[in-house]
């Protein structure tokens, strides 16, 4: 197991690194498309605008090279928060495409004057509307995940993907696996006990 | 789901009390970690807020602080306290600061702000706004509530929240350290502002009734307390249960049992 997390020089990496320190795992942080060759897993964390992301990527020559990584040589990716939104094809947030690994568009939260809902949506969720099976397999509807966001995914048009929502004034996809792709709208690495179940599950692939 | 935030106060090596603005030395890092098993009180509280506010500031020295506490949690932190500049954020980035708190930075560069919140998102900026409500009025300071703002209220809500901020902490100057109980008494002034972000009340939380008091109003997500002493142990893990049992929407995350943690989380 050698798990890459990719460093675009705007992220907080070190709560991931914890994470992953006492889970017992092997990992590197890297910042060049040349390391990625090595990896068993990819970790795409991030936090920061979404344009301000890909140009990042794109300055590290990591844009293609993930791409390419992910789709023909099959590697594991998990995406986290901006880094979730990068996987697919563009963002209401920015004018720049993003990896395209996953068919949808990330659009901004909206405030409806009738409910709770906030925008950013801070604070922790719980998850709905997922199957108990692979991916969520370890997850029980009282988990509660940290959600740190204004912008969401709200449908995707893959086949064989399988989602889990979070409750705003319109549900939005929480996390999602498709086949080798993973993506976390939260932070695991936040969210105790929870989100280090999914980080294991992830790295145990 | 509503949040309790645990926040402390470094001053010049040590943890503080702070009243009325006006600190008192508690502990260094060792009576920190000897008195709060940090593991154990992340599943009592949901956040975590550390604010230097030390007079001699030495960022490199906090950042140590920052780093041996964040390494010991899976909560978010938010960091503050003298923060001017794009570079401090990075540094304190590294170390594990999740967020960052603004306050004076309102009042000296808007610029800097706005940029903030442009390159890491509106979500990563925390602003706490200091007031003391004076003859029926509400008085923003900053500065270590030394200086008074030329904003009120709403224009400086209205503002910030144009400038970018993810989270808004309103602190009551008089209340603070006092342990008397929240001033609820702002929540009438915020009636007419168009809050879009979660609103965070700190400033006066003595004890379990005091929280409850403030989460128990639809419009708090939040409540703070930087009440050292009163939380020791595993206080806050009892407040999360009752807070459980009197039905406020928080988080549970005592149903696991803290020796079976680390076994639970060994790799295949």
């Amino acid at each position: 197991m050698n798990i890459l997390i990719i460093d675009v020089g705007i992220s907080n990496l070190s709560s991931l690194c914890n994470c992953l320190n006492f889970l017992g795992a092997n990992f590197k942080i890297i910042n060049n498309k040349k390391d990625l060759n090595n990896g068993t897993h990819v970790i795409l964390p991030g936090v920061g605008s979404f344009d301000e992301f890909i140009k990042a990527l794109d300055k590290k020559d990591l844009f293609e090279s993930i791409k390419y990584n992910v789709l023909i040589n099959k590697l594991p990716i998990l995406g986290i928060c901006i880094g979730f939104q990068a996987l697919f094809k563009k963002s209401e947030e920015g004018n720049l495409k993003g990896l395209g690994l996953l068919n949808g568009e990330v659009k901004k939260l909206f405030l409806n004057k009738k409910t709770s809902f906030k925008v950013p949506n801070v604070g922790f969720r719980r998850l709905i509307n997922f199957n108990k099976k692979n991916f969520f397999k370890e997850i029980k509807e009282t988990d509660a995940f940290y959600f740190m966001h204004s912008y969401a995914c709200f449908e995707i048009t893959d086949k064989y993907v399988s989602c889990a929502y979070s409750e705003h004034n319109t549900n939005f996809i929480a996390a999602l696996q498709k086949k080798n792709i993973f993506g976390l709208q939260f932070h695991p690495e936040k969210s105790q006990a929870s989100g280090l179940k999914l980080l294991k599950k992830f790295i145990e692939i | 789901m509503k949040r309790l935030i645990f926040s402390l106060l470094y001053e010049d090596g040590y943890f503080v009390l702070s009243r009325n603005f006006r600190t008192q030395k508690i502990g260094d890092l060792t009576w920190l970690f000897k008195n709060y098993n940090l593991i154990d009180v992340s599943f009592g509280i949901d956040e975590i807020i550390i604010i230097d506010v030390s007079k001699n500031k030495n960022l490199d020295e906090f950042c140590k602080i920052v780093e041996k506490i964040s390494s010991r949690i899976f909560i978010p932190i938010t960091v503050g306290g003298g923060i001017y500049s794009i570079e401090n954020i990075k540094k304190l980035q590294l170390v594990g600061a999740d967020k960052i708190l603004l306050n004076n930075l309102f009042n000296s560069n808007q610029d800097l702000w706005k940029n903030i919140s442009n390159v890491y998102g509106s979500q990563f900026v925390v602003a706490c706004i200091d007031y003391k409500i004076i003859n029926g009025e509400v008085k923003i300071f900053y500065e270590k509530a030394s200086k008074i703002s030329k904003f009120n209220l709403t224009e400086t809500i209205n503002k910030i929240q144009n400038l970018g901020t993810g989270e808004i902490i309103l602190q009551s100057i008089d209340y603070d350290g006092t342990g008397k109980g929240l001033c609820m008494e702002i929540l009438e002034f915020t009636k007419n502002i168009r809050l879009m972000c979660p609103l965070i009340m700190k400033g006066g939380i003595g004890k379990f009734d005091h929280i409850f008091e403030g989460l128990k109003i639809k419009k708090v997500d939040a409540v703070c307390t930087a009440n050292l002493l009163n939380f020791i142990g595993d206080t806050f893990l009892k407040v999360k249960k009752s807070l459980i049992k009197k039905n406020i929407n928080v988080i549970d995350w005592c149903d696991i049992n803290l020796n079976e943690y680390r076994d639970i989380f060994k790799i295949k």
